[in-house]
């Protein structure tokens, strides 16, 4: 019996405007666009530069943005009208967009920071064919949001009923919702854990990425670096600045001590960065699909069903080594791609059962063509044969020397890439495998290709070679370097399961 | 070929099975060898029409022309030497001609082919490919024509799916409007297919659109065969054309 959805839909059926709280956030995303003038023009604030035009142009900048936010907010107008979400936006001209409810993928709620006190929440609506989710509902109460949710799963279950599922994946069909991990769930199956990182995981995800790689989001001050110095008055005397330092034992202890404090306070943050977004990260599998939710102060939640998950990627670097975890992303069209980091062996198998309908690992036992090789060291070695040529000429240096050292070291690295690169294709699974510092392997469903394609370079042409490339709804996956014909047969049987499977492949 | 097809082979006197039929009467579930799927290299690809090579020469000089104007208004507000612009017409001289002589090439290696379930487009002189789309997967077909197509009386079809496109320029405005009428046709009932049974089977064919108008005697779904198709008679266009 169809759910009773008159409740729901008399709520949504007036025309509404979002909370006036969502003027913060439009205004947010606004100077988000400026992001490193306005770090700058707060920085000249500060320092008192910022006088003249230069002021007069951040305060007209400022009221454009408030002016903009303000009439963003006023003409953001939507309605459930029939079995359609009718929105109408613009600033000067009025986009109205009518949006099918069985057509939308996902509507995901997502309660920020600031909704908190106010009880309100943001929805994402995802619509298939879009690479981005159509729009965004700033900042609405939670029970329209809720509202709107029942109907979109309402609506997406009953159209995904006539539509086929290869029995397999009947765990999920068609569209799915989402919400914050406290909200109630009507219209849904009761939700199956299938994985949680406690804060001993997090920790472990923290220091297994690079500890350095935490203070890339401090690069932007360095464009304003002098007026920072200014401002915190660190006075550089340039004049008496040391020309060489002084190489002296304390001077390496110093330099060693300076790197495993930077080293340590960059782990330390990547560890908070960890406990902030994915603070209790938790994956369920809901009547509907895959559900994702974490963060501390944000809470995140994204969910996709399961027929829309396109690929297994699977990455591990040299410290997820050492911690022995592994990140594992499952793609799924439009916005949604589910990050599962800190994965293990277990783990794993029980994501490709999900994605796949099985937990069978791809054999992944064919080499491509070692050829590769060759023509990467016999670049390299022309290219330094040049250099040192152009050394002779320009009398430079003896130590320079030393580049003739690249050619062994290309060698080595030309022969990790390629002889460790692997593929395998069985019409259930199509997987390729790299590795070189990092170890990355990408599954794919050859039936959900969209397009499959056979390139040929110069090079590979008089080789017998070819790269094939099966293009997806939602990335790809590229085999290069495979033997022609073999490549030829893979993508007849890649058509053939394309053309032939009833699955539905979205 | 093994006869997967639920409807019995393609152009059969006795027609498919009626819709009383049980389903398990209309269900087989015969092995594939994958020996013996359809081989796409070994089929003839249709060249565009030569003319495409104009357009393409059109566009080239164009750009060249673009090239030309912005350079020698820039050595005008210069004091240059004289031999410098000399030497640029001179380099972009060559180019020009160079990338002209590889549109040449490149026109005469650009193929389509037609099959039952899906249309591929090869490309290339110095990277080649040959890109294949079934016509389940196409999600929106467009005909364009520029006004130096329309002097030269071609066509441009773009065919997209959710990932990657193919876009053929070089055919005929007639034979734009069947491949047309054709890939909406095929992906417009791959839909309905998909549709209409939550079993796995293909369901029985009658329910499923006529596919005369494409094949003539085409059942459905059709065998996954590699022989090209006959394309629909073109639909009546407005300009009468």
């Amino acid at each position: 019996m169809a759910p009773d959805t008159t409740a729901d839909r008399q709520i949504l059926s007036e025309p509404s405007r979002q909370s006036p709280l969502a003027l913060v956030f439009i205004a947010w995303r606004f100077f988000r666009q400026f992001q490193t003038i306005g770090i700058g023009a707060v920085v000249l604030l500060f320092t008192g530069r910022l006088s003249g035009p230069l002021l007069a142009a951040a305060i007209a900048l400022a009221g454009i943005a408030l002016v903009f936010s303000v009439l963003a907010w006023w003409r953001y107008v939507f309605q459930v009208e029939g079995d359609e979400l009718v929105v109408s936006k613009g600033l000067l001209a009025v986009e109205r967009l009518s949006i099918p409810l069985n057509r939308v993928q996902s509507a995901s709620i997502e309660q920020k920071f600031l909704h908190r006190p106010v009880g309100l929440v943001s929805v994402a609506i995802d619509t298939a064919g879009s690479s981005d989710a159509e729009f965004e509902i700033d900042a609405i109460p939670r029970a329209k949001a809720e509202a709107l949710q029942r109907l979109v799963s309402i609506s997406s279950q009953a159209s995904s009923t006539a539509r086929s599922d290869g029995g397999a994946d009947g765990a999920a069909t068609g569209g799915s919702v989402s919400g914050p991990a406290d909200s109630p769930h009507t219209g849904s199956a009761a939700e199956e854990v299938v994985l949680q990182r406690t804060w001993k995981d997090l920790v472990r995800i923290g220091l297994a990425r690079w500890p350095w790689a935490g203070f890339i989001a401090f690069v932007p001050l360095v464009t304003v670096a002098d007026d920072l110095f200014d401002f915190v008055e660190v006075d550089f005397d340039e004049q008496n600045l040391p020309v060489e330092p002084r190489l002296e034992p304390g001077f390496f202890l110093q330099v060693a001590a300076a790197l495993l404090a930077v080293t340590a306070l960059g782990a330390a943050l990547q560890v908070g960065r960890q406990f902030l977004s994915n603070w209790n990260l938790t994956l369920s599998l809901t009547g509907n699909g895959l559900r994702r939710t974490a963060g501390l102060f944000n809470k995140t939640s994204r969910a996709s069903s399961l027929t829309r998950i396109q690929s297994l990627k699977i990455h591990q670097s040299v410290l997820h080594r050492l911690f022995g975890i592994r990140k594992v992303q499952l793609s799924t069209i439009g916005d949604g791609d589910l990050q599962i980091p800190g994965s293990r062996g277990e783990e794993i198998t029980r994501l490709r059962q999900l994605a796949f309908s099985s937990s069978k690992e791809p054999a992944l036992d064919r080499p491509v063509s070692a050829i590769m090789i060759l023509r990467e060291v016999r670049l390299v070695s022309l290219l330094v044969l040049g250099g040192l040529v152009g050394l002779v000429v320009a009398d430079a240096p003896r130590w320079w020397w030393f580049i003739v050292l690249v050619i062994p070291i290309q060698t080595a690295a030309s022969y990790r890439k390629w002889r460790k690169r692997r593929w395998s294709y069985s019409p259930g699974r199509m997987a390729e495998f790299q590795s070189f510092l990092n170890v990355d392997s990408t599954e794919i469903q050859p039936f959900k290709a969209q397009t499959v394609s056979i390139e040929q370079s110069i090079f590979e042409r008089r080789r017998g070679l070819a790269t094939i490339t099966v293009r997806l709804a939602e990335g790809r996956l590229s085999i290069p370097l495979i033997d022609e014909r073999e490549a030829c047969r893979i993508r007849d049987s890649i058509l053939y399961q394309a053309e032939t499977d009833p699955r539905a492949w979205m | 070929m093994s006869d997967w097809n639920t409807s019995g082979p393609a152009g059969s006197a006795a027609g498919p099975p009626s819709l009383s039929d049980s389903p398990e009467a209309s269900f087989s579930n015969e092995p594939i060898d994958p020996i013996n799927l359809p081989n796409l290299a070994d089929q003839t690809f249709e060249n565009v029409h030569p003319n495409h090579l104009k357009v393409r020469w059109i566009g080239d000089f164009i750009f060249a022309a673009i090239v030309v104007l912005v350079a020698s208004s820039i050595l005008t507000m210069t004091d240059a030497p004289r031999w410098i612009p000399v030497a640029a017409a001179g380099v972009l001289l060559v180019l020009t001609a160079l990338a002209a002589l590889i549109q040449k090439f490149e026109v005469d290696k650009l193929g389509y082919l037609v099959r039952e379930r899906d249309f591929s487009y090869r490309q290339g002189v110095i990277f080649t490919s040959v890109n294949t789309m079934p016509y389940a997967r196409v999600q929106h077909v467009s005909i364009d024509r520029g006004p130096v197509e329309r002097m030269f009386g071609l066509a441009t079809l773009t065919m997209k799916s959710a990932g990657g496109d193919v876009v053929v320029g070089g055919l005929p405005p007639d034979v734009a409007d069947r491949l047309k009428a054709l890939v909406v046709d095929r992906s417009g009932a791959s839909a309905d297919n998909e549709m209409a049974f939550g079993d796995g089977s293909s369901g029985p064919a009658d329910e499923l659109p006529n596919a005369e108008g494409v094949g003539g005697n085409a059942s459905w779904p059709a065998p996954l065969d590699a022989k090209p198709v006959v394309m629909p008679p073109p639909p009546a266009r407005p300009d009468g054309t």
